[in-house]
């Protein structure tokens, strides 16, 4: 008698998910061709210009502002929010000719005076070095002075090469003052407070979810062809590649090296990759009394084997370091990859007095691509030679002001991750403010506390000097102290920028610096 | 009756009082200084100072607290240190997810493991109630982040039926809401099977029987009625597991309900939202389980207290 | 000793709990004698042989770092036993002596206890231990801890529950009579008759323990990479999920299967030790 039940509830269980599974596709719904999804693995942090440092916020800072100049994709510097420009014969003063008509995402007109106002908010005397990076970047500058509504120009207090490169940070990318002065230290951190020129404006920012752009109508320069940009956070890089082949995402910037051949063999996707400014290191906290010793240093760069890291963990997404800086950047010199020498290491280890090695500790986030297997990875290699390194793993957001702006009693980090690049395409940016001697007793943007005398001298005297030809020659002095005779950390591989998109989406462009033109993508 | 029910609410008010306060004394349980944990080593000494004095940590602990739980009832639970955004705000957007998964999790669970429970139970020591069993168990014992894995693997990459991650439509809940519910299918089976087999086991029951009673209405209108009083109390109970575990759901599928935040929260040192989240789990759970207990009185007024 | 032979007589006549049993007794021989039988070390790093499917060198592939899964597998299974057990030994060991001074000496005492655990049952498990991690911080020991705290209020109410249905049971009540120390009676009697309830939960327990601590680990609260906790594995193998799906499927097998074989062998005890449960 009850065994016909048995077969009921069967069919209502198997009825049940065979409706479950119909409704969802149902749902499939055609997507519109001007809107693109964009996956990236971070939120934004901020988007005030001034104050992001990392990609991911560069990225939608980079859609929302604009700059003076701006770089093209091959690195060739073009008017942006200027029309044409000129320095003065001391090469002290640089006078840029704005365009006219330009407007903010609220409908006020951009003007020089914006430009004084954008600039002065970092020139101040009290303005915040740990926080506004453009502080440091602009520390030759001496004024800002408004000509006329259209015409602004930039004194500095020395004659200052690669003025144009640094203009095209969008570390200095123009705000509205007026923005600035109503949301203070909360700029940047919403929709409201978020007011660029840009080719698209914010209309909305879930944390942690979404930030969704539209195409600014109003815009100076050539309309954006995608009508709206979401940018959706999925932090899981093999989510993000799934999401991508289901076609939930159009297109991603980061995707492991272990899906690259079949992102590359898959007819639906494109892959695009481009050298970078980006390098992936481990730097020297040189606070710490062994790390401090030269010698030590100059022995852990040696225990290191990057090609087993590089074909291990990221084939055919990078290649061995050569410098401190990597080949895109105005300023290297080919100084070679530095070799697995263990039998080196070991004689100058013993050398600077540890030949049984010694404690130490790696400190690391998942916030890098694998940084916490590049950390494991280094510590077994240090054990080699006898370093026993164990490691700490912070989250971005506790790393951070572990970071910045402390002083060598509280920095507790002997070797840590960091991913190098700089904004501007030139060794003034990649180095100076990493590199050279902080004298405000706190590290500012050198986090490692690295100090050497003649590095400082030839960083400044490149950093005043207007010959191409000298400025390298300064350059590659430095280099060869900060890679190999003093080494400021254990440069480990130079990276691609990288993107992977439906094979549809057209006119994706990265530069060097590793930001995407997306006002210039289009569905075909 | 509704001087049973005025009882049981007054008699939540201590429990939330206690559990907010153990929520409060979070921050201060904490090693180290909380606002330099918050701000950072750098943090410059007037900053310190002022976010002391806007958590009112200069003031004795008792002040705190209360500070702390006239500001929560309120909604006020500062700032989150990493987005930077009021807690409230951020929790607003957030919470409905997560509800919404729970709810959709405890529904599926209950449905489907009450069938199943029957079907166990009125085969009982057969096959079919063999083959359940120890699927339910199999259910119990799976970790749901690993089935949500699988799902994701074979309902969305190899079929493509689902989407994989976020939730940006009703089809984007599926798989969250059955990985999430999986887990207490098994439970739910395996409690409606033991009451259904207590039920059947009693006179009455005997009695209908000998009495020439149809099979079918003896467990339809009699034993499924009264085993479903026991399985009541466990839905309230497992709504409360499926909120926590909405946390590792959320991870596998990248929804930011509160679970993701709570975890988030912890792993970035963001005391303001995790003491939110918390909080607002507990509550959540403590009243869904009075509303549990109403239900319960309602069902069967038997129950006296 | 009849009544235990009758009790391993019962429990053995249940196939699924013998198979459970054997499982489990697998796994503890493994996690204790496994990393003696295999001269790999779990950490070690060999990046030119990465995310190797299972070969006759690696009998289970090899993960992320090149490391040997199976080596990986069975020094997990240590670490499992070892937070699990340590954990519900902790959290039975507090929540029995709780129990029995709740159940036992009744009166405000056992209000303050009832009330404590209600309070900490108003938090659901998962939420407490992510809760405790959030103070104490991550690791090996916080997780045991964390687990450790929760299951309390669990063993407290049952024995407390025991205590007080046999404390009115005559001869405890006769051994007052004679003059016996509370203490004497609580151990002679109350515990040994509070044993069999206490065991399927800990059985039991041990199997949410598990569960527990990789759902810590798998969300980055638990045990830290490098240490080969399963759910810390099956965290790491996501990454690869889409072109290496057994680096996930194994830890989360294994868990599953341990999991379960607690569960089983739970219920069979259950049934054997007190057959007055089953459902005959």
């Amino acid at each position: 008698m009850v065994k016909g039940n048995r077969y009921i509830y069967l069919t209502l269980l198997i009825l049940s998910v065979f409706f479950l599974i119909s409704v969802s596709s149902l749902a499939q719904s055609a997507k519109s061709k001007d809107v693109l999804v964009y996956g990236t693995s971070t939120d934004a942090a901020t988007l005030d210009p001034h104050v992001q440092n990392d990609s991911h916020s560069e990225q939608i800072v980079a859609m929302l502002y604009n700059t003076l100049v701006k770089f093209e994709p091959d690195g060739k510097i073009v008017p942006d929010l200027a029309e044409n420009w000129s320095v003065s014969e001391d090469n002290l003063t640089w006078t840029f000719k704005l365009k006219k008509g330009v407007k903010f995402h609220n409908g006020k007109e951009m003007t020089a005076n914006d430009v004084k106002g954008t600039y002065d908010r970092f020139l101040a005397e009290d303005a915040d070095a740990t926080r506004l990076l453009a502080k440091n970047l602009t520390q030759m500058f001496k004024s800002v002075d408004v000509i006329d509504d259209y015409t602004v120009s930039i004194t500095t207090k020395s004659p200052y090469g690669p003025m144009l490169s640094l203009l095209s940070n969008r570390t200095l990318a123009i705000m509205d003052p007026d923005v600035i002065a109503k949301y203070g230290a909360s700029t940047g951190d919403f929709v409201e407070s978020s007011i660029g020129t840009g080719a698209f404006k914010i209309v909305e920012w879930k944390k942690d979810e979404e930030i969704v752009v539209e195409r600014f109508e109003d815009y100076f320069d050539e309309k954006a062809k995608l009508q709206k940009v979401i940018i959706r956070t999925i932090p899981e890089a093999a989510s993000r590649v799934i999401a991508l082949e289901t076609g939930e995402i159009d297109m991603t910037n980061q995707f492991p090296a272990e899906d690259l051949q079949r992102l590359k063999n898959n007819p639906n996707i494109t892959v695009r990759m481009t050298p970078s400014v980006g390098a992936r290191l481990f730097r020297f906290g040189c606070n710490n009394p062994i790390i401090s010793n030269t010698l030590v240093r100059r022995a852990i760069i040696y225990a290191i084997d990057r090609q087993a890291i590089i074909d291990g963990m990221f084939p055919g997404m990078a290649y061995p370091s050569t410098c401190s800086l990597t080949p895109v950047v105005w300023g290297y010199t080919n100084l070679g990859v530095i070799d697995q020498d263990l039998e080196k290491s070991k004689s100058l280890l013993a050398e600077a007095g540890y030949p049984n090695g010694f404690k130490t500790k790696i400190v690391t986030t998942p916030r890098y691509e694998k940084g916490v297997e590049l950390a494991e990875v280094l510590s077994a290699q240090l054990s080699m030679v006898g370093i026993d390194a164990e490691i700490e793993v912070l989250e971005w957001s506790v790393l951070l002001p572990l970071w910045m702006g402390v002083t060598p009693e509280v920095f507790d980090q002997p070797i840590f991750i960091m991913g190098a690049g700089t904004s501007m395409m030139d060794a003034d940016g990649g180095l100076r403010g990493l590199y050279t001697t902080t004298d405000t007793g706190t590290n500012e943007r050198n986090y490692g506390f690295y100090s050497n005398a003649e590095v400082d001298k030839l960083i400044f005297a490149a950093m005043q000097e207007t010959n191409p030809d000298k400025r390298l020659e300064l350059y590659k002095r430095a280099l060869e102290i900060l890679y190999l005779e003093d080494p400021m950390g254990i440069m480990l591989f130079d990276t691609y920028n990288r993107t992977a998109s439906v094979s549809s989406l057209q006119g994706v462009e990265t530069n060097g610096v590793g930001m995407t033109y997306f006002e210039r993508i289009y569905f075909e | 009756m509704s001087r049973y029910i005025i009882g049981r609410l007054i008699s939540i008010i201590p429990v939330l009082l206690i559990v907010s306060f153990l929520v409060f004394l979070m921050l201060h349980l904490i090693p180290g200084d909380p606002v330099k944990n918050m701000l950072g080593l750098h943090a410059p000494p007037e900053a310190v100072e002022e976010m002391t004095k806007r958590l009112g940590l200069d003031k004795p602990l008792h002040i705190q607290y209360l500070d702390f739980l006239k500001k929560a009832i309120k909604g006020d639970f500062g700032t989150s240190i990493r987005t930077k955004q009021p807690v409230i705000k951020e929790i607003k957007d957030r919470y409905p997810y997560t509800i919404k998964l729970a709810i959709g999790g405890t529904f599926f669970a209950t449905i489907v493991g009450v069938i199943l429970g029957i079907i166990s139970a009125v085969n009982q020591n057969k096959l079919w109630d063999n083959i359940l069993m120890v699927l339910s168990l199999l259910s119990v014992s799976t970790p749901s982040f690993f089935l949500a894995l699988l799902a994701i693997l074979v309902f969305s990459l190899y079929l493509g039926f689902f989407p994989s991650i976020g939730i940006q439509s009703t089809k984007h809940y599926i798989l969250p809401i059955l990985t999430l519910g999986a887990q207490s299918v098994g439970i739910m089976a395996r409690m409606t099977r033991s009451a259904m087999l207590d039920v059947l086991n009693q006179d009455y029951i005997r009695t209908s029987r000998a009495k020439g009673m149809s099979e079918k209405l003896i467990i339809y209108s009699h034993a499924l009625k009264n085993a479903l009083i026991p399985v009541l109390t466990v839905i309230g109970l497992r709504f409360g597991g499926l909120l926590a575990g909405s946390a590792l759901i959320e991870s596998v599928f990248g929804i930011r309900g509160i679970g993701r935040f709570m975890v988030d929260g912890v792993l970035t040192r963001d005391y303001p939202v995790v003491q939110a989240t918390v909080l607002l789990i507990a509550t959540t759970f403590i009243i869904i389980n009075l509303i549990v207990d109403l239900l319960y009185k309602i069902v069967d007024p038997r129950i006296k207290y | 000793m009849l009544i235990k032979s009758k009790v391993l007589k019962r429990f053995l006549k249940r196939k699924s709990s013998l198979v459970g049993g054997i499982i489990i007794i697998i796994f503890i021989l493994v996690a204790i004698f496994g990393p003696y039988l295999t001269s790999r070390n779990p950490l070690d790093i060999d990046l030119r042989n990465t995310y190797q499917k299972p070969n006759r060198d690696n009998w289970l592939g090899t993960d992320n770092l090149g490391r040997d899964t199976l080596t990986r597998l069975i020094y997990g299974a240590r670490i499992t036993l070892i937070i699990s057990f340590t954990s519900v030994f902790l959290g039975t060991l507090v929540g029995l002596i709780l129990g029995v001074i709740a159940g036992y000496y009744g009166g405000l005492i056992d209000n303050i206890l009832m009330r404590t655990t209600d309070i900490l049952l108003a938090f659901p498990g998962l939420l407490l231990a992510i809760a405790i991690v959030a103070i104490l911080g991550s690791g090996i020991m916080n997780t045991m801890l964390a687990i450790a705290f929760y299951s309390i209020p669990y063993i407290a109410r049952i024995v407390r529950g025991v205590v007080i249905s046999i404390k009115g049971l005559e001869y405890i009540q006769a051994c007052e009579v004679i003059g016996c120390s509370n203490f004497i009676t609580i151990i002679n009697h109350i515990i040994p008759n509070s044993m069999s309830q206490v065991i399927v939960n800990t059985t039991l327990n041990l199997g949410t323990a598990i569960l527990t601590s990789s759902a810590l680990s798998f969300l980055g609260l638990g045990v830290q990479p490098p240490h080969p906790e399963w759910g810390a594995m099956l965290s790491t193998a996501r990454d690869v999920m889409r072109t290496t799906p057994i680096a996930a499927l194994i830890p989360g097998v294994a868990i599953t299967l341990v999991v379960l074989s607690f569960s089983l062998v739970g219920d069979g005890l259950r049934d054997a030790l007190d057959p007055r449960l089953k459902n005959n």
